[in-house]
């Protein structure tokens, strides 16, 4: 991974310096909040329903054991023993004081680490494809290209003020496990049939109260010409998007209004003044040095069993189960892809205690190279782990409540923080996850429910991405009570599609069962076994669906919030 | 729903931890709800607002919470402030960090 | 509200306090578009003025700055690079960001070697920024001249090629 040197370090310790100075200008009264606000921001510190909270920066969801044990050391010594895995693959803490944050900075940046540009309009961390690096299907290592964006945006002088905040996803795959198109920038770096690489460039998507998919405006930019593009990019943004209306700030809206075609030449116009720019150009020489950091790790010959064909066939019922849904093969022969859900019955989607904080780091080194990787899904993944050490990870796994075998099923539920956390939530978001998964654990024990993706959002941020999950939960605010709409169709893949409200919003005890009763008219419906929940959503619409959830109690739908 | 009439709180975060806190009739900060000065008129509320508003040095992020009265006196509050009232210890009991223990990880969400 | 400049015999290079200072005199006078143009001395008008009366005013006796809205169309700004001698960029509020890359268009697509100045909600936080894409000079809105001149030491390494600074830092720095 991505080693600091002497520059990097020394920008992250004068940032924890020069907000430890803007902390104290703050207590001593020489800052106002309103001057502070936005400071406090860029260093991603926010003000909840009940406290504070520090979203700490993991670049393309990438750490170290190290990083992972400073993380667990910090929950423990300045939060509450736990922390929160959000969908930009960060990390939040809840509880954190004002006067402490300084020195969590200082902590974090002896270990590489920093909250720089997690919140504010600039461009904030760089997401990617959690399985980078190991993916069978991968053209490209995406890694060495967030690199160079994360250190092209960090403090970048001209894009710190943007109309609104500006994320950035990459993937290296043509199966889109980074959810490019709903991103302000995707970025799919391939190689064409000349062997070159280069990125297709998707422009203005994203999520929040109004949802777009990306369209494609570049079908094969040079890599050398990444950071000309996208300071391109940035540049007519921060120009022309909307500063009139928070609510169409973004890019997307810029795009949309301004026309693909019309936005696409502004654009390349610019690009082509810039695009010689000796400040600029990548060179085959920087693309190298940064590549260097992300080595294939030193793997061995391994023997040919256990495989993971065998181990899912194996005596061992929950190792097998676990394999089935949480491991996936590796491109080197021996190896396989571990992951780890955070989506157990006892704590909330996304969240780690401390302990289980150093639990992983110490696997992580016993078992996968030091390292682990944060998914968008708020999993987490051992990425080289020997097929024949599954047994052990597992049963280690297993000690920590680490070992829930639902990833990419229904119970794998992403959720935001919600009304118990969140200042700008609607509803609660992690009871209704909860109450979701208890009803249907059984039914994805006996049946096998294939891949369903659940998205939970608490307002119309969409920080859960409900509207990519393929059913979506989004919380409102109806006369004081907290409603649950329900939407079906989401995909976050390369098949994106926004999902489509089903009908009248939900109380909150009732949206568990509509959520039961689809999955089971899914599966009535479903032809076979390998038909998922999104092929039975497309090919027949909305109508049964909505017929299994208002029809059967058609007196319940003349409920309100009363 | 019940019939209500408006009534205000001020309210702010507390500048140190972000804890909740209500101007109190003795203008001062509390974290119990029921101490909070209750302004039946938008006058006194934007006194009492303007006062937590030089209170920069204990608070941040003031503001006016709108409550619903009943004609019984009976308040009712929207989720959000029902939430922010119950505080952090009902967040914490409800999500399985009630009976966590920070320093060793044990409880109900830890581990072993 | 004070003044912080670039100091005349300081080399354009990324900012360090001190290569800045407090001014003490500021020979420019901004005009009100309702105002009349004094004969001698050095000015600045809005932009609409100078499109109006830009000969008039290339004419008189003294040095010509105009003032630009930060939502002026980058095709607009071409004239200035070539006939002003200061452009006051504004900052409606600091969170809006416009005038940097209007600041940046200046230097690197028109040439512009002029003095470019930060106007409006100009606060500290924002100065090296300003600095790194090319402007020279900042009017404070409020708080303390010496701790907004010290904050130009904030960061003693940047990433980026800017205004200030034709190489990106690998560029310029053997890195491993």
């Amino acid at each position: 991974m991505y080693r600091y040197d002497e520059h990097d370090r020394r920008i992250v310790v004068e940032r924890a310096r020069q907000f430890r100075t803007q902390v104290a200008r703050r207590i001593s009264g020489e800052l106002t909040e309103e001057e502070f606000r936005p400071l406090r921001l860029q260093n991603g510190l926010y003000i909840q329903l009940h406290a504070y909270m520090l979203r700490i920066a993991i670049p393309y969801g990438l750490l170290s054991a190290t990083q992972i044990r400073k993380l667990a050391d910090i929950t423990r010594k300045y939060d509450r023993g736990y922390g929160h895995f959000t969908t930009r693959q960060n990390l939040q803490l809840n509880w954190p004081r004002l006067e402490d944050v300084p020195t969590i900075l200082d902590e974090l940046a002896s270990v590489e680490m920093h909250a720089i540009q997690t919140s504010g309009n600039c461009v904030r961390n760089v997401t990617s494809d959690p399985f980078a690096g190991v993916a069978r299907d991968e053209d490209v290592d995406p890694r060495p290209y967030c690199e160079i964006l994360r250190q092209y945006s960090t403090f970048h002088p001209e894009f710190a003020t943007l109309p609104r905040k500006f994320k950035i996803a990459v993937t290296g795959s043509k199966n889109d496990r980074a959810a490019i198109a709903v991103h302000d920038i995707g970025l799919r770096v391939l190689k064409n049939d000349a062997g070159e690489i280069g990125f297709e460039v998707y422009v203005g998507g994203g999520q929040g109260r109004t949802p777009m998919i990306a369209p494609r405006i570049r079908a094969f930019l040079p890599e050398r010409d990444l950071l000309a593009y996208t300071e391109a990019i940035l540049r007519i943004y921060n120009q022309l998007g909307r500063r009139d209306n928070l609510y169409k700030a973004r890019i997307k809206i810029l795009v949309h209004e301004t026309g693909v075609p019309e936005f696409t030449r502004l654009v390349e116009e610019e690009f082509a003044r810039i695009a010689s720019d000796e400040g600029l150009v990548l060179t085959p020489d920087e693309i190298a040095r940064v590549t260097r950091h992300f080595e294939p790790a030193s793997y061995e010959t391994t023997p040919a069993t256990p495989t993971l064909e065998g181990l899912t066939l194996g005596k061992d019922r929950t190792l097998a189960r676990f394999v089935e849904a949480n491991v996936l093969p590796h491109r080197v022969a021996g190896y396989a892809i571990v992951q780890i859900s955070l989506k157990s019955e006892r704590l909330p989607p996304g969240d780690v205690t401390h302990v289980q904080l150093d639990a992983v780091a110490d696997l992580a080194d016993r078992f996968s190279f030091g390292r682990a990787v944060v998914t968008h899904r708020q999993n987490l993944v051992l990425t080289d782990v020997k097929i024949a050490a599954l047994a052990a990870l597992h049963a280690d796994l297993a000690k920590h409540d680490l070992a829930t075998p639902n990833v990419g099923r229904v119970t794998d539920i992403v959720a935001c923080p919600g009304l118990d956390y969140c200042d700008l939530a609607n509803a609660r978001s992690i009871p209704v996850a909860a109450d979701v998964a208890s009803r249907l654990r059984t039914l994805e024990q006996e049946q096998d429910l294939g891949p369903i993706t659940l998205n939970i959002s608490g307002c119309i941020n969409a920080c859960g991405h409900h509207h990519v999950g393929n059913l979506g939960i989004l919380g409102i605010d109806k006369l004081g009570e907290e409603f649950y709409q329900l939407t079906l169709g989401g995909d976050h893949t390369e098949t994106a599609a926004v999902g489509k409200i089903l009908g009248r919003a939900f109380a909150a005890d009732e949206i568990a069962g509509a959520v039961e009763k689809t999955v089971r008219t899914y599966l009535a419906l479903r032809t076979s076994r390998d038909e998922t929940f999104l092929a039975v959503y497309r090919r027949v619409g909305p109508t049964p669906f909505k017929e299994a959830v208002y029809g059967a109690h058609p007196a319940s739908s003349q409920r309100t919030a009363a | 729903m019940a019939a209500t009439r408006p009534a205000y709180l001020v309210s702010a975060s507390r500048l140190s931890d972000g804890a909740v806190v209500y101007l109190g009739a003795d203008r001062r900060w509390t974290e119990r709800f029921e101490q909070a000065a209750r302004h039946d008129e938008t006058a006194p509320r934007d006194e009492a607002l303007a006062f937590a508003k030089t209170e920069e040095a204990r608070v941040c992020n003031v503001h006016v919470v709108e409550i619903g009265v009943t004609a019984e006196g009976g308040l009712v509050l929207s989720a959000r402030e029902r939430f922010r009232r119950a505080g952090p210890a009902r967040v914490l009991q409800s999500l399985g960090y009630g009976d966590f223990d920070r320093a060793t990880g044990s409880g109900p969400a830890g581990s072993e | 509200m004070a003044l912080i400049r670039r100091r005349a015999s300081a080399p354009r290079r990324e900012p360090r306090a001190a290569d800045f200072e407090i001014a003490s005199d500021d020979s420019w006078l901004s005009i009100a578009d309702d105002a009349s143009v004094p004969a001698t001395g050095d000015v600045i008008v809005s932009l609409a003025r100078f499109m109006a009366e830009s000969e008039a005013l290339l004419a008189r006796e003294g040095r010509l700055g105009v003032r630009v809205p930060n939502d002026t169309l980058p095709e607009l700004l071409a004239p200035l690079a070539t006939s002003a001698t200061l452009i006051a960029l504004d900052f409606p509020t600091h969170r809006d960001g416009r005038a940097y890359s209007l600041a940046r268009w200046l230097r690197s697509r028109f040439g512009f070697r002029g003095e470019i100045r930060a106007t409006g909600k100009v606060v500290r936080d924002q100065l090296a920024n300003l600095a790194r894409v090319g402007f020279d000079s900042f009017e404070l809105a409020r708080g303390s001249a010496e701790l907004a001149l010290a904050s130009f030491d904030d960061f003693t390494v940047h990433y980026q090629a800017t205004s200030d600074q034709p190489l990106p830092l690998w560029k310029r720095a053997a890195r491993a």
